[in-house]
């Protein structure tokens, strides 16, 4: 039996700071999310691929066919330019805001549930790493779907052109579809994990996203008489940002900044949400 | 590591949680005991940083703990919930718990391996923790609080749901992380298993700190209720007769029967002195001799009840 002294045992250890902690929460999770919703996740990148492989299919024909091509109707005449990158990535817009639905809506929600943030919190973790964390797991599977395709659709285009002259003209497009892609993740990534935070269960928290995103777009649409209405609509704001940013035509009467400013607001608001909600405890008054 | 609370208040609207506690806890196991509400939840939050002290402070060798998560690099917490990630094995929640303290990959696996080794949760580990029962659950949250070799631990209610074996391995570790320097905070109500771990303890009551120290130190100062001496030896009579003299012998009971008679005195120091002179003086043979009442039980019965 050893002999300890009766004085105090210092302990001469260096606390550091873990600069990556977001990184481990994120990637354990974007792990962990393939691990429930497997097959649902595999539908729907089969199901938002598609788009993709038809715009690819699409570009080829243009590029190495050109206007000789009478293969696929409609394919004379396309032109690969800044409208067809902004549409894809709008088209892809639906298969986002499912993907975030799939990944983001339980997030928080599952874990304020089982009381677990007591347990992450009492870990060197900062809200900033807890928050960072789970973005980044919704923007990564956001990320598959929409920039990176885009993005692979521009490569495919600069392969497949004979000149450099597509990539001079339209350099660009890589950041406007960086800059939208940023945008349009942030905003409704941010949304849904505010949600995921404030509701009580994944459901709860996936309905109360998608009525937010339904209802002002329908009402919108009812009056449409008043074109500022639109500016309620965080898919019309993101519509009409994207416009902006790849400077095409808009397809609304709204000014652009109203729409940046919704976006903004809408950011900001997910923020104070996740702010007031994520609480290592549970305090019941 | 040192604990020190300074007028540490934590109010919930109008209702108090814990009220101007000052304390100091320092390496070694400490006891944290209060009956249901007393605070020791709300206590064990704010020393994990959880919380933010409605008033006063407390620190962790000097530092500030709330909004200071740097500091729960040395700390391991064993908390008393037990429903969270149901879909991971207790190997994968042990060594995703590592990886929030910064350890690589593969030295988290090599930890989280030892830390399940020692909880003796090898058999489970690659189980979900959705299957398993309350007592593999306590030992996979005990596994994820030492698994760091952290300096400071929290544990609350540790032993709960656990077997009879279970509850014996841990009482061992929990006392070695003591003996190691470790400081070892445990909050239970179970008293006899607290006290198998420790002799301090921190005593809480309506948030109120009731006492602190060393479990006989404290029984020594509850002077409303005499301490209990019983004793068992050949001459009761004479015993009985010669302890009645004395004045801080406030009572004394008889079992002719069993040899044993049980006194009530209100200084236990000059009465243990007298003991021993009186035996030596009237030739009696004392067979044993003990405190029913000098027990973290009795401490907790006269201050709380």
């Amino acid at each position: 039996m050893p002999i300890y002294k009766e004085t105090y045992h210092n302990w001469y250890g260096r606390l550091k700071e873990n600069p990556l902690t977001w990184w481990v929460i994120g990637k354990t999770g974007i792990g962990l999310v393939i691990g429930k919703s497997k097959a649902l996740l595999i539908l729907l990148f089969i199901a938002s691929s598609i788009p993709f492989f038809v715009r690819a299919v699409q570009i080829y024909l243009v590029t190495k066919v050109g206007d000789t091509s009478t293969i696929i109707q409609g394919v004379k005449g396309l032109t690969i330019d800044t409208e067809f990158f902004a549409g894809f990535l709008q088209g892809q817009m639906f298969f986002l805001i499912l993907i975030i639905i799939l990944t983001g809506a339980g997030l928080i929600a599952q874990e304020r549930r089982y009381k677990a943030l007591s347990v992450y919190f009492s870990k060197p973790v900062s809200f900033w790493d807890y928050v960072g964390g789970k973005f980044i797991i919704v923007a990564f599977y956001a990320f598959l779907v929409t920039l990176l395709p885009g993005l692979l659709l521009f490569i495919i285009k600069v392969l497949l052109s004979t000149d450099l002259t597509f990539l001079k003209t339209y350099y660009w497009i890589p950041f406007a579809m960086l800059a939208y892609g940023v945008i349009s993740i942030v905003t409704l990534g941010g949304l849904m994990l505010a949600l995921s935070s404030a509701a009580k269960g994944t459901g709860s928290a996936a309905v109360v996203f998608i009525v937010i995103l339904m209802f002002p777009d329908i009402l919108s649409k009812i009056l449409s008489r008043i074109p500022e209405v639109g500016i309620f609509s965080i898919q019309s704001s993101l519509k009409q940002t994207g416009a902006f940013l790849f400077g095409i035509p808009k397809p609304y009467e709204f000014v652009v900044y109203g729409a940046i400013f919704m976006l903004m607001g809408v950011i900001g608001l997910s923020f104070v949400i996740l702010q007031a909600k994520i609480k290592p405890t549970e305090v019941i008054k | 590591m040192k604990i020190l609370a300074k007028n540490l208040s934590k109010w919930y609207g109008p209702i108090v949680g814990v009220n101007n506690l000052e304390f100091t806890i320092t390496s070694g196991v400490t006891g944290f005991l209060g009956p249901n509400g007393a605070g020791k939840t709300t206590l064990l939050r704010l020393l994990t940083g959880q919380l933010k002290p409605s008033k006063g402070s407390l620190f962790i060798n000097g530092q500030k703990i709330w909004n200071n998560h740097v500091i729960l690099e040395e700390v391991g917490y064993c908390t008393e919930l037990d429903n969270f990630w149901d879909y991971l094995t207790g190997f994968e929640f042990v060594s995703a718990m590592l990886r929030l303290h910064g350890f690589p990959l593969s030295e988290a696996k090599k930890k989280a391996r030892e830390a399940v080794e020692t909880m003796n949760m090898q058999e489970f580990q690659n189980k979900r923790i959705g299957s398993y029962s309350k007592g593999m659950r306590q030992r996979i949250k005990m596994a994820q609080a030492i698994a760091h070799d952290p300096q400071l631990l929290f544990l609350d209610e540790p032993l709960n749901g656990m077997d009879p074996l279970g509850r014996r391995s841990t009482i061992d570790l929990i006392k070695q992380f003591g003996e190691q320097g470790k400081t070892v905070i445990v909050s239970s109500h179970v008293l006899h298993e607290v006290e198998e771990m420790t002799d301090t303890i921190l005593l809480i009551n309506h948030g109120r700190l009731l006492a602190e120290g060393n479990i006989y130190e404290i029984r020594e100062l509850i002077d409303t209720h005499p301490l209990q001496v019983t004793i068992i030896c050949d001459k009761v009579n004479i015993l009985t007769s010669q302890l009645l003299e004395f004045e801080d012998v406030k009572s004394v009971q008889l079992n002719r029967e069993e040899n044993q008679i049980t006194i009530e005195t209100i200084s236990p120091e000059k009465f243990h002195q007298r003991l021993p002179q009186l035996a030596l003086e009237n030739n009696i043979k004392i067979q044993s001799l003990w405190s029913p009442d000098e027990n973290l039980e009795a401490v907790f019965d006269y201050l709380v009840r």
